[in-house]
């Protein structure tokens, strides 16, 4: 599965609640728990107006082309989807939410059967049904129309008849997904077994969506609503209102809260103009908030005074870890490659990226609010948290006792925003210890797809500056696309920007394959990941980024929310 | 009784007549204008600084591209530790904030890359316009009415969002005739992208002077001789006008040095991390509200370069021909 998608489109853009841990799903028995209605947000009051500024406009709110980290979270007000995270005070919890459980199986994984909700409407009165949450996958087939979406369900559901899309395909069925006979509950048949598959059904491609009422590409103009909100008018590029979905009942959903009596968003804002805006509290700012502005350029003068600032400034690690990928196929000497990971330095890294309020060093790239995956072991003999600075002695001690070395590199990073700066954070620190570095300053579109690309006559970077979001909060969100080498073809190295191939640790993913408890899951993977850095010095992990969200003063229940680690408008509320 | 007092004052202004060449009164003009010698010392002192900042890279040890994380506080937005934008014994006028580059080197590379980018520009506009304005002038005609038809076409361009257009264009060209990327191409082209908006304004002013002067007499005598197109142009008329092409070049330059820093500032200019007093100004936005002194300190420098030249151009103008009202 390729997320890199996510990452491209948003970079910077996103983020993750600090305390948030995303609970495992777990048995049944809990289940009972996750009844509507969501517990309500201490001295949260109706009605009001919320306003959202946004500089750009959705991407895509049609839920079979939604994937970008800020929509994610908007799009709940008015899209149910079979399983949904829910924030509150602080913790985050996957929660069923067309389903009535979080699935279960009895095949180590392999098939998934969750129960429904079976009084669900849409905003115009008519019921929720199997059908249509089956319908809603169908069509995430035909991605040559609906483009932008996850390919979660194309990649993980069995499709022995080869089933192209609903379009494409008008009398063909997605036999893997099957709905009972009264319509209660719904199965899947994976191709192989999945763990982690009640946190894919949190996406768009998993939600109900009337085969009546599908439009093709105009659905993305106006998705039926499933949510306590429903869309008045949208004016692509210019303005969205969203006004109460009287048909939805609170009762029925465990996840989503209905304050405010309107919700106005509005596109077009320029980056520093809006932060000002917001920054400055005047006039319609108050109750404003935006789902895809950072305070950047104006945190310094956040942070200078930071009791004025506390109520409305958010800062949480977002799920964005920023690394160095070593391409292991043009590095093959392992020695070089731990010189390199001696030789750069954190320190000044961090720093061109704004200090410590920009973000947290890390030693790997799973994150620590993944418990069971995360563990801190020294990287060049240094912990990264304490002494993040280059270990230039070790680097070049490291270099002398390799004859031969390859000594003349190539950074590839990204033309945008603070990646040149930071890339000559690594340029200096590599040439410290001796390295000869070549930049190469890559254009902002089609980054992601250049840095994997591998074929006879390509000149592939030696290290490659990057990021990673994950799509959910485990270690199967992160290793299997960053370190893992079976996916790799001759021409594309996919996301596995190291080219990481090594034996050992590929036998080590087959075993982690077969783990059915997220637990352990995470914590098999998390030793793939300690040895990939560790033994194999396949990438040098720098930080988890900080996001940096304000909001308006008359703005109540905003949160960090730690399923799309983005500034969550789900339970806000203006305050009187 | 002093005999001698009223002999010697009549010595004294008999010695005062004598024969002065024009440069030679404009010179006596220009010594006593205080205004010409306090900018000359503002425009020479940061040409010198240009000139000498090796001499300030040995100075402080440390190059201008060089990053300096001990000076910034990691915990505060990474901003310059202690107060002025981190002015210490070791920086001088403090670092960058985030990268902690010197900026006092900073600023003496970049005075530098903006002053020779400018002055490049003006020569080559001051080549180009003189040649175009003499052919304009002096054959008049259809040749003064094509030539004078692209002047206004080029006036009436607006000069910046066409340079900020143009600039990828002509550096794909320069790239797939084989130059590297980087500012061995951006350089040329910007200068090209100023010279090419900055020559109408000289060419105009030569065609004025060439007009009135191609009918005067010794133009006219020197025809009556027999003598080449060229030797008129060059040898006849040309001498005759460095006047005012002095003064137009004293006034373009500010001019170039303004535009070169806007481009810089709207990103087509000098590419990081190459230092330049645009690209300081650029960077330094963000930051105007907490660490001041590192806008203040390209801002002041672009000022008071800007205006130095500009007061020295008219005191040249007003040295070289006194009759034009101030």
């Amino acid at each position: 599965m390729s997320l890199g998608k996510k990452t491209a489109a948003l970079v910077g853009a996103l983020a993750l609640g600090v305390t948030a841990f995303v609970a495992a799903p777990t048995a049944n028995a809990e289940a009972t728990k996750f009844n509507g209605p969501a517990p309500a947000i201490p001295g949260a009051v109706k009605g009001g107006t919320l306003t959202i500024l946004n500089q750009g406009d959705f991407e895509h709110i049609d839920p079979a082309r939604n994937y970008v980290g800020g929509t994610l979270d908007f799009y709940r007000f008015f899209v149910r989807t079979l399983t949904q995270y829910r924030t509150y005070k602080g913790v985050t919890t996957l929660v069923p939410d067309v389903a009535a459980d979080l699935g279960t199986t009895k095949d180590g994984g392999k098939t998934w059967v969750f129960k429904l909700r079976t009084n669900l409407k849409y905003e115009d009165g008519s019921k929720i049904t199997c059908a249509d949450l089956k319908y809603g996958t169908m069509r995430s087939y035909n991605d040559d129309i609906l483009d932008g979406g996850t390919t979660y369900a194309k990649d993980l559901l069995m499709n022995p008849t080869g089933f192209k899309g609903p379009y494409t395909d008008p009398t063909g069925d997605l036999t893997s997904v099957i709905c009972s006979k009264n319509g209660d509950s719904i199965t899947y048949k994976l191709q192989q077994a999945v763990s982690y598959f009640p946190y894919v059904t949190t996406f768009g491609s998993f939600s109900p969506v009337p085969k009546a009422k599908d439009t093709k590409q105009n659905y993305d103009l106006h998705p039926v609503s499933s949510g306590p909100y429903k869309i008045a008018s949208y004016d692509r590029g210019k303005q969205m209102t969203l006004v109460r979905n009287t048909k939805w009942d609170p009762k029925t959903d465990p996840a989503r809260w209905n304050y405010p009596d309107k919700i106005v968003v509005k596109f077009g804002f320029d980056q520093n103009a809006l932060e000002q805006q917001l920054v400055s509290d005047s006039g319609a700012a108050r109750t404003a908030m935006s789902l895809d502005t950072n305070v950047i350029t104006n945190l310094p003068t956040v942070l200078a005074s930071p009791v004025k600032y506390k109520s409305r400034f958010f800062s949480f690690v977002s799920p964005y870890a920023r690394y160095y990928a070593i391409n292991m196929d043009t590095v093959k000497d392992l020695n070089v490659r731990k010189a390199i990971q001696c030789a750069i330095d954190l320190k000044t890294i961090l720093l061109a990226a704004g200090g410590t309020n920009a973000g947290t060093y890390s030693n790997s790239l799973i994150p620590s609010s993944i418990k069971n995956g995360y563990r801190n072991f020294p990287i060049c003999g240094r912990d990264v948290h304490k002494s993040p600075e280059a270990q230039i002695a070790a680097a070049k001690a490291l270099l002398a006792a390799t004859p031969g070395a390859k000594m003349d590199l190539i950074l590839a990073y990204r033309d945008k925003g603070i990646e040149p700066d930071r890339a000559a954070a690594v340029q200096q620190a590599l040439e410290a210890v001796g390295f000869k570095v070549t930049m190469s300053k890559l254009p902002r579109a089609g980054f992601y797809t250049a840095i994997g690309k591998r074929d006879v006559g390509v000149v592939e970077p030696d290290v490659i500056q990057t990021s990673w979001g994950y799509d959910w909060a485990a270690s199967s969100g992160i290793v299997y696309a960053l370190l893992d080498g079976r996916t790799m073809t001759a021409t594309d190295a996919h996301s596995n920007y190291s080219r990481q191939n090594v034996p050992a640790l590929q036998a080590l993913f087959a075993k982690a394959d077969l783990i059915t408890d997220p637990a352990k899951a995470d914590k098999a993977l998390g030793d793939i990941d300690q040895k990939a850095i560790q033994d194999y010095a396949a990438v040098m992990p720098a930080y988890f980024e900080t996001s940096n969200f304000i909001v308006g003063s008359k703005l109540g229940g905003v949160q960090a929310d730690g399923g799309y680690g983005t500034l969550s408008p789900l339970a806000a509320y203006v305050k009187k | 009784m002093t005999p001698e007092q009223p002999a010697s004052a009549d010595v004294i202004s008999i010695g005062g007549i004598e024969g002065r060449s024009p440069t030679q009164l404009a010179w006596e003009r220009l010594k006593h204008d205080h205004t010409a010698w306090v900018s000359a010392a503002v425009v020479g002192f940061f040409v010198l600084i240009g000139l000498l900042a090796p001499v300030f890279q040995r100075l402080v040890h440390t190059s201008p591209d060089a990053f300096h994380p001990e000076a910034l506080d990691a915990n505060r937005g990474a901003l310059p530790l202690g107060s002025f934008g981190g002015m210490s014994g070791v920086h001088w006028l403090g670092v960058e904030p985030r990268t902690g580059r010197d900026v006092m080197l900073r600023f003496v590379f970049g005075a530098r890359t903006s002053l020779s980018i400018a002055l490049t520009a003006t020569i080559v506009a001051t080549i180009f316009g003189v040649i175009i304005g003499l052919l304009s002038g002096f054959f008049g005609g259809k040749v003064d009415q094509v030539l004078s038809r692209i002047m206004e076409i080029v006036l009436a361009f607006p000069s910046i969002l066409f340079a900020l257009a143009i600039t990828p264009v002509l550096e794909n060209l320069l790239q797939s005739a084989g130059l590297q990327q980087g500012n061995q191409t951006r350089i040329p082209v910007m200068i090209f992208v100023i010279a090419m908006f900055g020559w109408p304004y000289i060419a105009r002013i030569v065609r004025g002077q060439v007009i009135s002067m191609r009918e005067r007499e010794f133009v006219d005598a020197a025809r009556a001789l027999g003598a080449s197109r060229a030797h008129l142009i060059f040898r006849q008329i040309l001498p005759n006008l460095w006047a005012p092409i002095l003064v137009t070049v004293a006034l373009n330059i500010p001019t170039f040095i303004t535009t070169e820093a806007a481009l810089t500032f709207l990103g087509a200019g000098v590419i990081e991390p190459t230092s330049d007093w645009g690209a300081m100004l650029l960077d330094s936005v963000p930051f105007y509200s907490v660490d001041l002194m590192y806008t203040f300190i390209p801002g002041m420098a672009l000022f008071l370069l800007v205006l130095a030249f500009n007061l020295f151009g008219d005191s040249v103008r007003d040295a070289l021909d006194p009759k034009s009202s101030r």
